[in-house]
């Protein structure tokens, strides 16, 4: 068996982290969700759920990630396992499993668009159009789904490659020269893009002097400007805690796999406190200051309400090339946001890649370069369903299941398997165990209590409000029903093959570590 | 028309304060008490 990979430096272990957390989502989604909901007044359920949802579910994630590593376990079934010695919790594992597998598929595929565009927006390839219906056209046409620009799927296809071979250069090379060795390259290089940009969009001011109510200013205004009306509803609450839960990566089962290759004394209470304090950084203060403020500059708050209801990937591949070509130096600026979002991506998506790998290692005794091309491969093979289904639906359903509601069945079962299974004292001493912090008290609370009824009312709002609609197709084309189908048939035979290899592993293995002799 | 009202002006100033505040503050403590990992 191989010796177990540890960080090489805090900051890298930081930084990847971080990555981890750092998605589209952070410059693409948080910016609309705070426009639809409240401006201003959305940051009070926002910072609500950072405190009662986020940060414990942070320090959950890391302190189940650390006490797995001991025994040398970096993916769920494992971990839980670890915490929680009855026959099912390995099973109960295998969600964290599921979730990331699914979510690397096609996330790839949506990260290698950002690169495409990184590409076509320094040669221009897009500079000739001048609205945003064509503009849709363009991607719609890269993506495959309409013809037109592209005469087949060709250039996407091959920024594809390109992307899965960065992705599994990065995992091939391990935890150290790997991922914490790209975290210290992008990461900075994400920072300086982001705050570059940001601060470039305050001196676009206002671009037409026809139209003085449209400026930068106006859309911060659209932004932040609070509507305490709002708060009553409980619409947003649910929306805050949703942005919050998704912004961290958490209940993916990758922070999990990242803090496993931490040592047993080293500190997880700041480390992890510092993760979520820079992704909210590049949320709140470089995400909020670039997409719509511009949008607003340019197309006016009416209009920029439109696309920020047609979603998030509308905002980012539609409106904002419209505004790359009818400014100085588009094409650099153009490329600076595409790339920052590639940054963003690749640093998530190269965790998401990391539990399989690390079963396979633990579990199989892989070598580390056969589990990388293992995962490779199966990645490789799937996205293709990804790229040909794509304007039948195929990636939003494998969207909506696995990385949307089962990531909250995951962080619900992880509360409960930590707090209540493993014991509240003991996940307590687990969490404190090497702090370089002094946690408060009333966390142990939240942890206990509060943390698993907030996510237990969550899961069942959105049950009734979109998963049952969801199930029942509704709304969804006739054509794309089978395909739809076809997804959901995908994902089951995953969980069931994930399942099937937990199932052969532990008849294997058994447990790795008797448990019972090392106590904290 | 759209205009930044003080109210609005609070909300952004308290949010990036407080974010940035935070960053300032858990990247001191890191970089003070490293005494983790190597670094």
């Amino acid at each position: 068996m191989e010796n177990r990979e540890q960080w090489g430096s805090r900051i890298g272990l930081i930084l990847a982290m971080a990555g981890n957390a750092v998605g589209l989502g952070n410059f693409l989604r948080f910016p609309v969700k705070a426009a639809q909901n409240g401006g201003g007044a959305f940051m009070i359920p926002y910072f609500v759920a950072f405190v009662l949802l986020a940060i414990p579910l942070m320090w959950i994630e890391w302190s189940i990630g650390r006490h797995g590593g001991k025994y040398r376990h970096g993916s769920l079934p494992g971990m839980f396992d670890s915490m929680w010695q009855h026959p099912i919790s390995k099973y109960l594992g295998v969600f964290g499993l599921f979730v990331s597998t699914i979510i690397v598929i096609y996330y790839t595929y949506i990260e290698s668009w950002t690169l495409g565009f990184s590409f076509f927006s320094l040669t221009g390839e897009y500079f000739g159009i001048n609205d945003m219906s064509h503009m849709k056209g363009f991607l719609t046409s890269y993506q495959g789904v309409s013809e037109g620009y592209f005469s087949d799927i060709l250039p996407a296809y091959i920024f594809l490659l390109i992307t899965m071979a960065l992705n599994f250069y990065v995992l091939g090379k391990g935890i150290t020269k790997g991922i914490e060795k790209f975290a210290k390259i992008a990461m900075p290089l994400l920072l300086f893009f982001g705050l570059f940009l940001a601060i470039w969009v305050f001196t676009i001011g206002t671009p037409d002097p026809a139209h003085p109510e449209n400026s930068v200013w106006s859309g911060f205004a659209f932004i932040w400007n609070p509507n305490f009306t709002e708060l009553g509803n409980s619409k947003i609450w649910l929306e805050a805690a949703g942005q919050v839960f998704f912004t961290l990566s958490v209940g993916m089962g990758t922070l999990h796999a990242y803090a496993s290759y931490l040592r047993r004394d080293n500190d997880i209470a700041l480390s992890g406190l510092s993760t979520a304090a820079l992704n909210e950084f590049v949320e709140i203060v470089i995400g909020a200051s670039i997409a719509i403020p511009i949008a607003v500059a340019f197309f006016g708050v009416d209009m920029t309400k439109v696309i920020a209801q047609a979603g998030s990937y509308d905002l980012g591949f539609v409106s904002m090339p419209i505004i790359f070509k009818q400014i100085p130096m588009g094409k650099i600026i153009g490329f600076m946001w595409f790339f920052l979002l590639f940054f963003a991506g690749i640093t998530s998506s190269v965790a998401m890649a990391q539990p399989l790998i690390s079963f396979l290692k633990e579990q199989f005794n892989f070598s580390h370069k056969k589990a990388t091309i293992w995962i490779g491969s199966l990645i490789f093979f799937s996205v293709h369903l990804v790229v040909f289904f794509l304007k039948f639906g195929f990636l939003d359903e494998l969207d909506y299941w696995a990385g949307t509601f089962a990531l909250v069945i995951v962080a619900l079962l992880e509360v409960i398997v930590f707090a209540w299974m493993f014991g509240m004292d003991n996940a307590w001493a687990e969490l404190n165990h090497g702090s370089d912090i002094k946690i408060p008290r009333f966390f142990y609370h939240i942890i206990k209590y509060v943390t698993p009824v907030y996510l237990f009312f969550i899961l069942i709002f959105w049950t009734i409000q979109e998963a049952v609609p969801t199930l029942f197709m509704e709304g969804v084309a006739e054509e794309a029903v089978p395909y739809r189908w076809l997804a959901r048939a995908f994902m089951v035979g995953v969980f069931a093959v994930l399942v099937f290899m937990v199932k052969k592993a532990w008849d294997k293995n058994g447990h790795l570590f008797d448990y019972s002799k090392e106590k904290i | 028309m759209y205009e930044l009202t003080s109210s609005g002006l609070i909300f952004v100033t308290l949010a990036w304060t407080s974010v940035t505040a935070l960053v300032v503050y858990c990247f001191y403590k890191v970089m003070r008490g490293n005494r983790n990992l190597k670094e």
